[in-house]
């Protein structure tokens, strides 16, 4: 458990097969688009980060929250549920099982706070703005108390989690890596929680997956010291053509220096017992995820995307992207 | 609003209940976080017995009257108890929940060491058979070298926490207090300012370290070990109640009875006091073995390094249980 991943719950209760396509997301792709309903995630996923960073909580608590989150829509649909109060009970629950618990009141008034206005001026495109003027968050500390035993009911009771950040603390220590590629690869980290891979991936995965794509798009030697993740992280691999971990025949930034940074962590993953491919596909899940929040318009997207997921006869065929079982 | 209700309406409707999947057959005992009942499955192919721990649902506020949603006390235990798997640690089957209370189901264990040493002290009035001291002594250093083992403090060992099947397994229980100790966000002391009930409590802890270790289970061990030998607690205090205070009181008492019995600090951690004009007052634990069923210098030795004032140099689980005490006859079952 604590001290082995291997013997976890997380392993043995709540890892889920890389290509098997989840209930939840199911139900709500038959309404809407991949890229659509990965836009919601990262909208609750952003309201979850925004109010852990008004209560100061810690990174560990805020994965733990996205990964309740995750672990809640596996079997929930977006369009069957108002995910507002789910993220509350999640990080109310990760606060506590991290050991630094909060007032529930906390929670609900920050919650309450961010969610005073309505999403967006004009709700959409069919013009009922008297639903977008009700606040968004009308619920009392009792209601996420009572959904909190509902989000714990959800996960079967298994609450504990390893994240993948003390592994990649580890890792760029020993493999000296610049600070940055710390930092860069850190932020990927968090980002990989506003996808699934959480829940189909081992944390030591997803560590090595932040930092192969890190390496990947920003080698260690070109990075500029205070390097940022996000949304420009899409950009960035369309500049970046061929490199020297994702793709053959690339160039090496600093061809002929006696041996880069990059070409030792190029040997030190392919010395590793973890396979590259499983890697790579967390590579690629989280670039198709800044893929789409490239494009992401939170305040337009999210209520255009939920008028269509909440209409009974929303039947518009789906737009392609990306499948889950990629 | 009306998509959480309509959730909850699914499934509350989709949930078994209770009463359909234990029938219960009597209560148990009603402890600080809740209640646990005797229980037995209605499922045929399933004959066994179960203690359904049911918790209170906690309130936060004046009134009393706003759910405050599951206690930090349960939300371990649960947490916990769910990633755990070891023949010496109270299994957890399932939980359950209605009416927003949550129900552990749990192993079934016939007694607590409380009741056992009880009964031998006040209806038997004669010691354990060293054979079942040992055997107990062994299987609760196993179960607590694996809880260590995991990072996690059990913080709160006594007699009560401790229960023994009828084939005499020893099962740790009431992981209410416990948690993971390993990269604390915040230091152990801030969470909870009191740990461990008073009798069972290390000597850090008495003086109020602010960090603290694996060392205070060991300590807690050492004086359920004693408890094992003579019936009574080693080290038994009147407790200073809170009584409103802020912060909580010294417990000068419990302090004295440890210096009682243990004397002030020993001639290895301290080589100049064979000299001071008191020394002889320090061979007090000499005298309290003598008051001891065994008469084994071993367990004498183990006892005395279980119970050493400085943590870092109390013995570990793992070591304890590598102890020459339990190579000696009676040899412990279970081993
Ligand atoms: N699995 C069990 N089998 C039998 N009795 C149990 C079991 N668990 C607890 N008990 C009894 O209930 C008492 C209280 O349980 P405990 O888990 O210690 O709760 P509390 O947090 O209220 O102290 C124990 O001292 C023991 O006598
Ligand atoms: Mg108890």
């Amino acid at each position: 458990m604590a001290a082995s991943y291997w013997s976890s719950s997380q392993r043995l209760r709540w890892l889920m097969p890389a290509n098997v396509a989840l209930p939840g997301h199911e139900r709500d792709l038959t309404r809407v688009s991949w890229a659509d309903r990965t836009k919601l995630t990262l909208h609750y996923t952003n309201v979850i980060q925004s109010v852990a960073k008004r209560m100061m909580l810690r990174q560990r608590v805020v994965a733990s929250a996205m990964t309740y989150f995750q672990r809640f829509y596996a079997n929930n649909a977006y369009c069957e549920t108002d995910p507002y109060p789910i993220a509350c009970a999640c990080l109310y629950l990760a606060a506590k099982v991290e050991e630094t618990p909060h007032h529930l009141r906390t929670f609900v008034n920050e919650m309450r706070e961010l969610l005073r206005h309505p999403l967006s001026a004009r709700d959409g495109t069919d013009g009922k703005s008297t639903t977008a003027n009700a606040a968004r968050f009308p619920y009392t500390s009792a209601d996420i108390a009572e959904l909190e035993i509902y989000l714990l009911e959800e996960m079967d009771f298994y609450m504990i989690l390893q994240h993948p950040y003390d592994l990649l603390t580890r890792l760029c220590a020993e493999l000296q890596l610049p600070q940055s590629v710390l930092q860069t690869a850190w932020f990927v980290t968090n980002d990989s929680f506003r996808t699934d891979a959480c829940l189909r991936y081992p944390p030591h995965v997803i560590a090595l997956a932040a930092l192969y794509l890190t390496c990947a798009l920003q080698p260690p030697e070109a990075q500029a010291p205070a390097s940022s993740a996000g949304t420009s992280m899409g950009t960035v691999t369309e500049a970046t053509g061929g490199n020297p971990i994702l793709g053959p025949g690339s160039a090496l930034p600093n061809a002929g220096a006696p041996v880069t940074i990059t070409e030792r962590v190029k040997d030190w993953f392919a010395g590793l017992s973890t396979p590259l491919t499983e890697i790579a596909e967390v590579a690629q899940r989280l670039l198709a995820f800044y893929h789409v929040w490239d494009s992401f318009h939170e305040t337009e997207d999210v209520s255009a995307i939920l008028a269509r997921l909440r209409t009974p006869e929303a039947n518009a065929p789906p737009t392609a992207g990306p499948s889950t079982s990629t | 609003m009306e998509l959480t209700r309509a959730y909850k309406a699914r499934r509350d409707a989709r949930r078994p209940r209770l009463v359909d999947r234990y029938e219960i057959l009597g209560f148990i005992s009603s402890g600080t976080y809740g209640r646990v009942y005797k229980a037995r499955s209605r499922d045929s192919d399933d004959d066994g017995e179960y203690a359904i721990k049911a918790f209170k649902v906690e309130k936060e506020g004046e009134s009393g009257l706003v759910a405050a949603g599951i206690s930090q006390s349960a939300c371990r235990e649960i947490a916990l108890c769910r990633e755990l798997s070891h023949i010496n640690i109270m299994a957890l089957r399932e939980v359950l929940t209605e009416n927003h209370a949550i129900y552990m189901i749990l192993e079934y264990a016939e007694h607590d060491l409380l009741q056992v040493l009880q009964y031998h002290g006040h209806e038997e009035r004669k010691p354990l058979p060293e054979l079942t001291v040992k055997s107990f002594l062994w299987q609760l250093l196993n179960g607590l070298a694996y809880l260590h083992a995991n990072w996690i403090l059990h913080r709160d060992l006594k007699p009560a926490n401790i229960l023994v099947t009828t084939k005499g397994v020893v099962k740790i229980g009431d992981l209410g207090l416990a948690r993971v100790y390993r990269q604390p966000l915040l230091p152990l002391a801030d969470g909870d300012r009191v740990v461990v009930t008073v009798w069972y409590r290390a000597p850090e802890l008495l003086l109020g370290a602010k960090h603290y270790t694996k060392a205070i289970d060991i300590w807690a061990v050492g004086c359920i070990f004693a408890e094992l030998l003579t019936l009574r607690p080693i080290f038994k205090s009147e407790e200073v109640k809170m009584d409103g205070r802020k912060t909580p009181p010294f417990q000068r008492h419990q302090v004295v009875k440890i210096i009682e019995v243990l004397g002030t600090p020993t001639v290895a951690r301290w080589p100049g006091v064979v000299d001071l004009p008191e020394y002889s007052n320090l061979a007090a634990i000499r005298d309290y073995w003598k008051t001891c069923s065994s008469k084994s210098e071993q367990g004498f030795d183990l006892l005395r390094l279980m119970l050493e004032y400085d943590p870092e140099r109390r013995i570990s689980a793992d070591q304890a249980m590598d102890h020459p005490y339990f190579q000696e006859e009676p040899k412990p079952a279970f081993k």
